[in-house]
């Protein structure tokens, strides 16, 4: 089953919906007892890094994602905010530690640009362009559009983009689109409200995760 | 770079779609579910739900439908209608909504949009503003739907919202509501043309051209409409089809056939 993390965010039933729609057995994780009944994680999310990461402390959830994902190599997708709690540091309500997965900052779109131009959220369907070795969350797709709405980014540094940085979505800088490090997969976009393409994504994660 | 969107709007009055001209409710056209495949929705760039009831009534039920919507629509989905209280923004997004719209109680305690902002991020509040021309170069607010005059000039009202929190405006020209002669260009270019959030447009398209037409005003992000794509079935694909063919970047989906 896949299990999708509630920890109190905004979004969880789009995230829920598009599995069922897959004929995926899916259910919302709850507690740290339910950690052991998925075969793969889900961390989705709308909303703001300081309070995110906020309530993944406060319900306990650090620990049991650490153990599981890290240590015991549970597949893991990450959805926007998903995404960006993997990053180490996030700076959106000022600045916060995030889960330490991705060696990355969550800025501010426009961060070190001073004349950035283009309206922040970036909100709308963009083009990705995926990078480095194919990631099998884009197998079969030439050139996916996605539904991104997010004022912030998983920010890499030099050699990191091209280690972990799977995809990119041009917004008057490259944005991360995804990334990857083993067992651990995130999206900033919502593959959930991105239509057909955003379904042959979630197809495409659930053959990584396998049967079951 | 991001795409410019087709937005379809489906009003919602007491368990039926509805049709409207001028903010005046006429036929129902159906339930919803049944509406979605008629349209082919997956084509459409996202789904906007209205709840346009009269009274402040059936919020129940109007939350059963966009659950049973939400089921089938993996597009973007955003509700709205009524929409006084955190709590109920709350109820909205558990049941599948994923942004919110506000309008008659985000304009009397503009408040509202900061603590909608604060808790979901601005990306989640879209402030829709209702006007109608009422003196030359003059575009006045009106709020709870389309009744109440506010004195205010619908550009100023627009970014006040912005510096509020809004994530992206939703404007409304209730003169052109149901016209069918296209979008009310002097009330959009201004106010687009001011805002730094994207801004949505919404009210008199009678033909596919009006859309692209609505999408080569400068500042206009997306393009809504409702009646028209009652008429058609293949209505979104229709549209899609016609934008893309007169060069407009909007998103071509999977295995779309010209």
């Amino acid at each position: 089953m896949i299990g999708i993390l509630n920890y109190g965010v905004g979004n969880l039933t789009s995230v829920y919906n598009a599995f069922e729609y897959l004929q995926c057995p899916v259910f919302y994780l709850e507690n740290i007892e339910d950690f052991k009944k998925a075969r793969a994680i889900v961390i989705p999310g709308v909303g703001h890094f300081q309070a995110g990461m906020g309530n993944l402390i406060q319900k306990g959830f650090v620990e049991p994602l650490n153990y599981y994902v890290v240590a015991k190599g549970l597949p893991c997708l990450g959805i926007c905010l998903g995404l960006q709690l993997m990053g180490e540091i996030g700076l959106e309500g000022g600045e916060t530690r995030g889960l330490g997965w991705f060696p990355a900052t969550v800025a501010k779109i426009d961060a070190g640009l001073p004349d950035y131009k283009l309206r922040i959220p970036h909100v709308g369907w963009n083009e990705i362009v995926i990078t480095g070795t194919a990631s099998p969350l884009f197998q079969g797709m030439r050139k996916p559009t996605f539904y991104f709405v997010h004022s912030y980014f998983l920010n890499f540094t030099g050699e990191d983009n091209r280690r972990y940085r799977t995809a990119y979505a041009d917004y008057g800088r490259e944005i991360t689109a995804s990334a990857e490090k083993d067992n651990i997969f995130a999206v900033q976009f919502h593959p959930e409200k991105s239509a057909q393409d955003g379904m042959a994504m979630l197809r495409n994660f659930l053959k990584v995760v396998g049967n079951g | 770079m991001v795409k410019k969107r087709l937005i379809v709007s489906l009003l919602w009055r007491d368990g039926f779609l509805i049709q409207s001209i001028n903010f005046k409710h006429t036929n129902a056209v159906g339930s919803v579910i049944t509406a979605m495949e008629f349209f082919n929705a997956w084509e459409a760039d996202e789904i906007l739900l209205l709840n346009v009831t009269r009274e402040d009534k059936n919020f129940q039920k109007f939350l059963q439908t966009l659950k049973e919507l939400s089921k089938y629509c993996f597009v973007p989905l955003t509700a709205g209608g009524w929409v006084q209280s955190l709590e109920r923004v709350d109820l909205l997004l558990e049941n599948g909504a994923d942004k919110v719209v506000v309008n008659t109680q985000a304009y009397k305690t503009p408040e509202f949009i900061t603590a909608v902002a604060q808790k979901y991020g601005s990306q989640c509040v879209i402030v829709s503003i209702d006007a109608r021309k009422t003196g030359e170069a003059r575009h006045e607010v009106f709020i709870d739907r389309g009744r109440e005059p506010t004195g205010r000039e619908a550009r100023a009202w627009a970014l006040a919202a912005q510096e509020r929190g809004a994530g992206e405006i939703f404007l409304t020209s209730i003169d052109h509501d149901g016209s069918k002669q296209g979008y009310d260009r002097e009330l959009i270019a201004p106010v687009a043309a001011a805002m730094k959030i994207p801004v949505i447009i919404f009210g008199g398209v009678g033909n596919w051209e009006h859309l692209a037409g609505g999408l080569k005003i400068s500042g206009v992000d997306a393009v809504a409409a409702g009646n028209i794509f009652h008429y058609f079935e293949q209505s979104v694909r229709q549209a899609k089809r016609h934008l893309i063919s007169v060069g407009m970047d909007v998103r071509i989906p999977d295995n779309f056939t010209m």
